[in-house]
């Protein structure tokens, strides 16, 4: 340290030495919205003397006598000349066309694009407050290549999943780790762990975030870019700076407001031409539309009240469904109030958004109050600094899945029912005891009305840092992060049977639902330590950059649930409310991880690039022995243009290739070490018995064996890539190439229950995600008012089950349904296929059926398909005309299979024009065999002539015909309009002699609309009822439907 | 700069402390815990599959349930076309449950060897039933963790007589002391855990006494005469969520209205005019009177609604009887008559069986209504050998109903009684003459052709993870005991 001491004294003597002959100039160099220019070159006109700006823009130059023009200049920004003065504040424009000139890299630090040796995508807050998300991810859903956004659920406050690069973990999270401000965000996703029963999804942490209170987010894939974040980077990293306050024309007030309309964007296609009944035969009392024709006649319908009937035309009620939602209304508002002195700055923001959903009643709300300060101040050296955010949020999910939920109820409505008819409930036939159907569904308007589930959530977080400057070029930092989130959920359903007349028709049916309340009190902290020291600064054509640094970070969960069935109070939401014994569980999770880490950074004349960064880690959940991991990681860059000529330099305005290789490794999940007892829980299927029982309490031996020899997953990850401008940035081209290999994946590998366990944690398989990463922008047209840019992004990721353990069989299962369709990981072929049972075959290929002509389920599964896209690509056009523009997004993914619920009860209901086949009547399936067990035992096959009866039509389709549990994976590719936004900053001279600064109005549409190919005619491929990772992908298991939401936006600087 | 530095060096050395990472020890989970509440555990697992799941299944094999007709859950049941699947959480409850949980129970029990006696007779009673749902299974490699994660299996037969030397071998070191674990089906009698053993080693041997001889082996034991009384069972229920009768919880909670009563049996109770009718069904609404359907029939006869059929009356608190004192006896009647060629006793023992049963069904009717002079079930002494074992199978078939369906269904697949009808449900339904109460339909639509079914499949679960499953594609093999 003393030596590097030593240098810079001698270098501050000679710059002491120089300046007696030169006049020494000051000043700091911002871009357009204010931000510090780092890094930018500052030349005397006419000369070699030159110097860069520092991290905070600023700038001190020796100007020869005779000299008075200085040349500013950086890639990525206009290059500006300014005459010498004191004290000079210049601004730089950005060049639009290379996206994401300086970017937050890891740890916070900013740095030139062009020094970056690995793929980082920077994206402004502006963009993401122009169509008005209500979360920080949303909005970017189809714009950065190699990052897979979608919206788990159409429901407002949903979670939203965000893969980077493919999957690559088989048992852990998938999801990016959020840094905000430099601190590591809990981003916990809380959603129904079945996904099929009452199934509900409020979100995950990072929703906590105002979107208006973001400056700016930097998207970090590779690993050699996390490295330095450690194991929890590995998915990737999403980095949020958030506004701070900044020196101020008006009185640093901002005010954003929105309005937004939700309506709905897709339901199945339904058929208008068979009416209630099943078998082909009217009922009146079915849940399904296998009755006979429609033929316009007065029918008498549903349960018979006080010896009355209801009574209609037999006709189709086309939109009967489409006309039970209403429309959604969202408003949210947001105000922000900043300034910044030479010493100090500081930032207060509040926001709130409300939103009620598409539902009608109000079972699906979204409340959500942000409230954010910051600020910081400088003495002498020490700059010292903080932030707090405290975000509330009430959600209200209207709950998904089978049984009595209201879209299972919806779904299975006779197309000739009126169900906004259904609504009044001093009909008596809308009642639970007189609806029309007794069969595992009742009123949809009931169930919401009824049914309660709700979340509420705090989340403060936020930080404190020092950072004291010891020399221009060297500081040290030290930051307490933050992050304590506490949340409540309440899940009641009523005891329906309570509420009816034993004698009524559907009591008998009803009477098993006995009615439950389900309460979580969760409660999750997380804190970190760090400590940085930061050297920075130019030597000769050197700039060097050093940091080390250490971390601790403890993460705590806890949570008690309470639950309890049998309500005596009907539709009263307390534990007391029941005679039983409540069910009581309690969690505590505590982990803690100590990090070392370094890097170190060389650049050369603003041309070549090294980057060598290394983290150690210690970590609470992995046996002692196997605690302590290393990884390192390496990136380069070349900006070749800076060796062309001139002539060239028309062509091609910038050019730089990257390569980088990384590792990042991943502890365990907590308590995976050791073997353990539970309390006796046994699992029955439907239903359970748990202990005590009659005052006997029993432990049972933990069925997942500990393993006293994991070890960290690793990821390895290899990543080239080049930026390229042409025709001075009128076509760039950014590409990338990745490798990236996940090892020792750790996971509770299936045994053989014989074995006395069910399975055992391990240290097993590897999977590898290859792909290319693509952007091109291109502006056709720029003139001086107008001009239009294209924005192509493309990702092609090939992930691949490179090994699992041979005792799997090389199978390992992600997700199945009892007896239906499973999604696997299986060794060869890419992470996530299908398998289902299809028809049986005869060897020529001929599906083989029963002696009733219906088709035989075959008794292997065979892999039906993979749930990954083939490709992902966005698309974006914006035409700006002054200070109006028009931009446009369409989100393309092609490819993967899903299974879906919606597609298979409205198969099983009759309600799809899918089984409107052969008009309902009798056939024989084409090509069919009989498969016959000759007296020696062989087998041979027989052509059938059986015929399936028309009273067994819906019986085929509810099996899904030929394709049996393959016929409810369909095929998710789609197009989205994901958003149009039509948006006008107001010329400032109109505001010239107003208090206003700045005043942009927009009007927006999200999600607009959706095309799918022709065989999915059900559903919005992108929702999920299993959660926001891996398992999510398995498909919806009748989920709400998602929405298009369109409104409007006005944002005001004061 | 100094200060800088050795800031930093604290920091490190803190980090260096290990103590502050060790924090892995789950408080969530005890590490170890004692016999006390692993056995209470162990017997729950047994309840659970020997009174839910196999309790479940076998009440269709048996043709005491049907697959009601507006509900679908058990189809696959009652058309023998069910997946590899069936037994996947049975064999997990058995495995990794209950026999897990003994074996460390056995372990733990070198001061105790009533702890050891009691988890070996538990472990006994279940094998068996693995066994007898299918004939080979995971046995002298089992349980050992992940030092063997692919046992293989044995044969039936040696598991048969691998749980007899076990019996044998724990009680010979019994040394009088009483149990230290808590006990729910004995309350931690020695004694009666010795009189249950004895009664599960006959058991055992007449399930394999029509491919062996164990007639030495029977008579010893009867000439012992040490039989527990009363019943056996995991009376441990209340009507409450997650505490009542397994079987109960799943059919009658969880799912509804998916089982009405089998034309077998309720042609049978109306034949024999018996009172137990009533205890076990309810009156169909349509015709108010006791209607069973036909085995296989749902999709045959469409037009038939829940209205049409009986439902079996179940209760959340009826206790899972792992041994009934009605099928002691019948055993007891069968070997007086096979192996002590002794009438009177055989008669006695027939009789004791059916009043136990109707204690145990809560009844106080004068059993000799089944049994008295002149009625149809009433023991003929005349008459032959084979008549008599019908007589006592069909009795046996009808105390085990709703009791315990599980032993019901191996004992039929072993007596050969009820047997097999050579009327179809279709001429049966037709022409309901043809059918002579006390027999078994084969069921309408039927995957196995006109064959019932014999043992499951092996369960999937060990079929993908151990490549040491035997493979079974038939449906109609037979269980080692089984007599050609």
């Amino acid at each position: 340290m003393k030596r590097v001491m030593l240098i810079l004294s001698c270098l501050f003597i000679s710059i002491g030495f120089i300046t007696a002959q030169t006049t020494r100039v000051t000043g700091v160099v911002v871009d357009n919205a204010g931000e510090p220019v780092i890094s930018a070159s500052v030349v005397v006109k006419g000369t070699t003397v030159g110097v860069a700006t520092d991290v905070d823009g600023g700038f001190s130059i020796n100007v020869p006598e005779g000299k008075n023009t200085l040349v500013f200049s950086l890639v990525g920004m206009k290059t500006v000349e300014a005459k010498v003065s004191q004290n000079m504040r210049v601004v730089m424009e950005n060049d639009e066309h290379i996206l994401g000139d300086v970017v937050v890299t890891a740890l916070g630090i900013k740095r030139s694009e062009k020094a970056i040796g690995y793929s980082a995508t920077s994206v402004s807050g502006d963009e993401l407050s122009k169509s008005r998300s209500a979360d920080v991810m949303s909005s970017l859903a189809g714009k950065v290549a190699g990052v897979q956004i979608s919206s788990s659920a159409g429901d407002p406050g949903s979670s939203k999943s965000v893969v980077i690069r493919g999957f690559s973990s088989l048992s852990g999270s998938n999801q990016p780790l959020y840094v905000v401000d430099g601190v590591p965000m809990t981003n916990n996703a809380t959603y129904a762990s079945d996904g099929l029963n009452s199934s509900y999804d409020f979100g995950n942490g990072a929703n906590a975030v105002n979107p208006d209170d973001v400056e700016s987010m930097t998207i970090l894939k590779g690993a050699a870019a996390t490295a330095l974040y450690g194991s929890r980077a590995s998915s990737g990293v999403i980095l949020i700076t958030t506004k701070s306050g900044k020196k101020q024309k008006g009185l640093g007030l901002e005010y954003n407001g929105g309005l937004q309309f939700a309506t709905i964007l897709r339901l199945p296609d339904f058929q208008n031409e068979y009416g209630m009944g099943w078998s082909g035969v009217q009922t009146y009392l079915e849940n399904g539309s296998w009755g006979p024709k429609f033929d316009g006649s007065m029918q008498l319908w549903g349960q018979v009240y006080n010896n009355s009937q209801k009574m209609k035309p037999y006709v189709a009620m086309k939109n009967n469904v489409k006309d039970f939602f209403d429309t959604g209304v969202r408003y949210s508002n947001s105000l922000s109030y900043n300034g910044a002195t030479d010493k100090s700055d500081y930032f207060v923001s509040f926001s709130q958004l409300s939103d009620d959903g598409l539902l009608p009643t109000d079972a699906d709300t979204y409340d959500k109050y942000t409230f954010s300060t910051r600020a910081s101040f400088k003495t002498g050296n020490l700059r010292i600094g903080g932030s707090v955010n405290f975000t509330t949020q009430e959600n209200r999910f209207a709950p998904t899945g089978q049984g009595l939920s209201m879209i299972n109820s919806l779904y299975q409505m006779p197309r000739d029912i009126s169900i906004i008819g259904l609504e009044d409930q001093s009909d008596p036939f809308n009642t639970l005891d007189y609806y029309y159907t007794p069969y595992g569904v009742t009123n949809p308007y009931i169930v919401l009305n009824s049914v309660q589930n709700r979340f509420l959530s705090d989340k403060l977080f936020g930080k404190v840092e020092a950072t004291y400057e010891f020399s221009k070029y060297f500081n040290a930092t030290y930051r307490l992060g933050f992050d304590s989130s506490n949340s409540e959920t309440k899940i009641g359903v009523p005891q329906y049977a309570k509420l009816m007349d034993p004698a009524s028709p559907n009591y008998a049916d009803m009477a098993k639902n006995e009615g439950s309340v389900y309460n979580v009190m969760d409660r999750r902290r997380e804190i970190n330590h760090d400590g940085l020291v930061t050297f920075d600064m130019p030597i000769g054509d050197f700039q060097i950059n050093a940091i080390a640094g250490v971390n601790i970070n403890e993460r705590r969960v806890s949570y008690q649930t309470a639950q309890v069935t049998g309500l005596d109070n009907p539709t009263w939401f307390h534990i007391s409310n029941s005679p039983s014994t409540p069910v009581v569980t309690e969690r505590l999770d505590l982990r803690r991880l100590v990090g070392v880490l370094g890097q170190a950074e060389v650049g050369y004349k603003n041309m070549l690039y090294a980057t060598l960064s290394a983290r150690n880690d210690w970590s609470s959940t992995l046996p002692v022995s196997n605690r302590s991991f290393f990884y390192p990681g390496v990136a380069t860059s070349f900006v070749f243009s800076e060796i062309l000529g001139e002539e060239a330099k028309k062509i091609v305005s910038f050019g730089k290739v990257r390569i980088a290789w990384g590792q990042t490794g991943k502890d365990a999940d907590v308590y995976m070490i050791d073997p353990y007892f539970t309390r006796t829980n046994v699992n029955l299927g439907f239903g359970n018995i748990i202990f005590p029982l009659k005052g006997v309490n029993a432990f049972t031996e933990g069925n997942v064996l500990g393993n006293p020899t994991l070890q960290p997953e690793i990821t390895t990850e290899f990543e080239v890539g080049a930026n390229v401008g042409f025709f001075n940035n009128r076509i760039t081209i950014d590409a990338a190439y990745y490798n990236r290999n996940s090892d020792k994946q750790i996971f509770s590998l299936d045994m053989d229950p014989a074995s006395g366990y069910s399975a055992q944690n391990m240290n097993l398989g590897k999977i590898s995600n290859k792909g290319v990463e693509l952007l091109v922008n291109v502006r056709p047209i720029e003139l001086r008012d107008f001009s239009w840019d294209i924005s192509w992004n493309f990702t092609k990721n090939n992930s691949k089950v490179v090994s699992l353990p041979e005792e799997l069989g090389g199978s390992s299962v992600i997700y199945a349904l009892t007896g239906g369709a499973g999604l696997y990981a299986e060794v060869g072929k890419p992470l996530g296929v299908f398998k289902a049972n299809r028809v049986e075959r005869d060897p020529q290929g001929n599906p083989v059926v029963d002696a009733y002509g219906m088709p035989i389920a075959s008794t292997e599964q065979e892999i039906i398909g993979d749930m990954n896209y083939d490709y992902e690509m966005g698309f974006s056009t914006t035409l700006k005309y002054k200070s109006v523009s028009l931009r446009a997004d369409l989100d393309i993914r092609q490819g993967g299979l899903m299974y879906s619920r919606t597609k298979d009860i409205n198969y099983f209901v009759g309600n799809v024009p899918q089984t409107l086949y052969n008009d309902r009547r009798t056939f024989i399936v084409p090509g069919s065999v009989q498969k016959v067990t000759n007296a020696d035992g062989s087998i041979s096959y027989v052509e059938n002539t059986s015929a399936i009866s028309s009273e067994k039509v819906y019986e085929y389709w509810g099996n899904g015909g030929l394709e049996k549990e393959a016929e409810w994976l369909i095929d998710k590719s789609y197009v989205k309009l994901r958003s149009i936004v039509l948006s006008w900053d107001l010329p400032k001279k109109w505001l010239k002699n107003t208090f206003l600064q700045d005043v942009n109005l927009s009007v927006f549409g999200n999600n607009l609309f959706v095309w799918t190919p022709k065989s999915n005619s059900f559903i919005d491929p992108e929702v999920t009822t299993f959660g926001n990772d891996l398992r999510g992908k398995y498909g919806e298991f009748s989920a709400n439907p998602t929405t298009r939401q369109f409104g409007f936006n006005v944002k005001v600087k004061f | 700069m100094k200060k800088i530095i050795i800031s930093i060096m604290l920091v490190v050395g803190l980090v260096s402390c290990n103590d502050y990472l060790d924090v892995n020890k789950d408080p969530n989970n005890p590490e170890t815990t004692t016999n006390e509440l692993l056995i209470p555990s162990g017997q729950a697992y047994i309840a659970a599959v020997v009174g839910g799941d196999l309790h479940n299944t076998a009440c269709f094999f048996s043709q005491y349930l049907e697959q009601a007709p507006e509900a679908n859950q058990y189809n696959t049941l009652c058309e023998y076309r069910f997946s590899t699947d069936l037994f996947n959480r049975s064999y997990s409850n058995i495995y990794a449950g209950a026999l897990k949980d003994l074996e460390t129970v056995r372990f733990q029990s070198d001061k105790n060897p009533s702890d050891y006696y009691v988890a070996t007779v538990l472990r006994a009673y279940i094998l068996q039933v693995v066994v007898d749902y299918l004939d080979k299974a995971p046995y002298t490699e089992a349980l050992q963790g992940n030092k063997n994660p692919m046992p293989k299996w044995d044969n039936g037969q040696d598991i048969y007589a691998g749980i007899l030397k076990e019996l044998d071998d724990a009680e010979a070191k019994l040394d009088g002391k009483s149990l230290i674990s808590a006990d729910v089906i004995l309350g931690k009698d020695v004694s009666k855990w010795v009189k249950f053993a004895n009664a599960l080693r006959l058991k055992i041997y007449m399930r394999a006494s029509n491919v062996q001889d164990n007639s030495a082996k029977i008579k010893a034991l009867i000439d012992e005469n040490n039989f527990f009384t009363g019943d056996v069972k995991f009376d441990m229920f209340s009507n409450e969520a997650n505490k009542r009768n397994p079987w109960y919880e799943t059919n009658f909670v969880k799912l509804a209205n998916n089982h009405v009563g089998s034309y077998p049996i309720i042609s049978y109770l109306k034949e024999t005019e018996d009172p137990r009718l009533p205890i076990l069904f309810k009156k169909a609404t349509g015709p108010a009177d006791y209607v069973g359907m036909l085995p296989g029939s749902k999709t045959r006869l469409t037009a038939n609604k829940n209205s049409a059929y009986s439902f079996p009356n179940a209760s959340a608190t009826v206790p899972v009887y792992f041994y009934t004192q009605s099928e002691l006896q019948l055993f007891l009647s069968e070997a007086y008559l096979r192996f002590y060629n002794n009438d009177t006793k055989a008669k006695e023992a027939y009789e004791a069986a059916i009043r136990a049963n109707f204690t145990t069904r809560g009844m106080s009717d004068d059993a000799s209504v089944i049994y008295g002079v002149g009625k149809l079930a009433a023991w003929n002494s005349g008459a032959g050998i084979d008549a008599k074992l019908k007589l006592i199978g069909t009795q046996k078939w009808v105390a085990l109903c709703m009791v315990n369906n599980t032993e019901a269904w191996s004992e039929i697949r072993r007596m050969g009684y009820p047997a097999l009808s050579t009327s179809t449900a279709s001429d049966i339904n037709s022409n309901p003459s043809v059918y002579k109460p006390g027999e078994l339909i084969c069921p309408w639509v039927n995957s196995l052709g006109n064959k019932l079914v014999k043992v499951l499949y092996y369960p999937s679960v060990a079929a993908n993870l151990n490549d040491n499953t035997p493979d079974r594609t038939d449906l109609t093999e037979k269980v080692w005991w089984e007599k050609n």
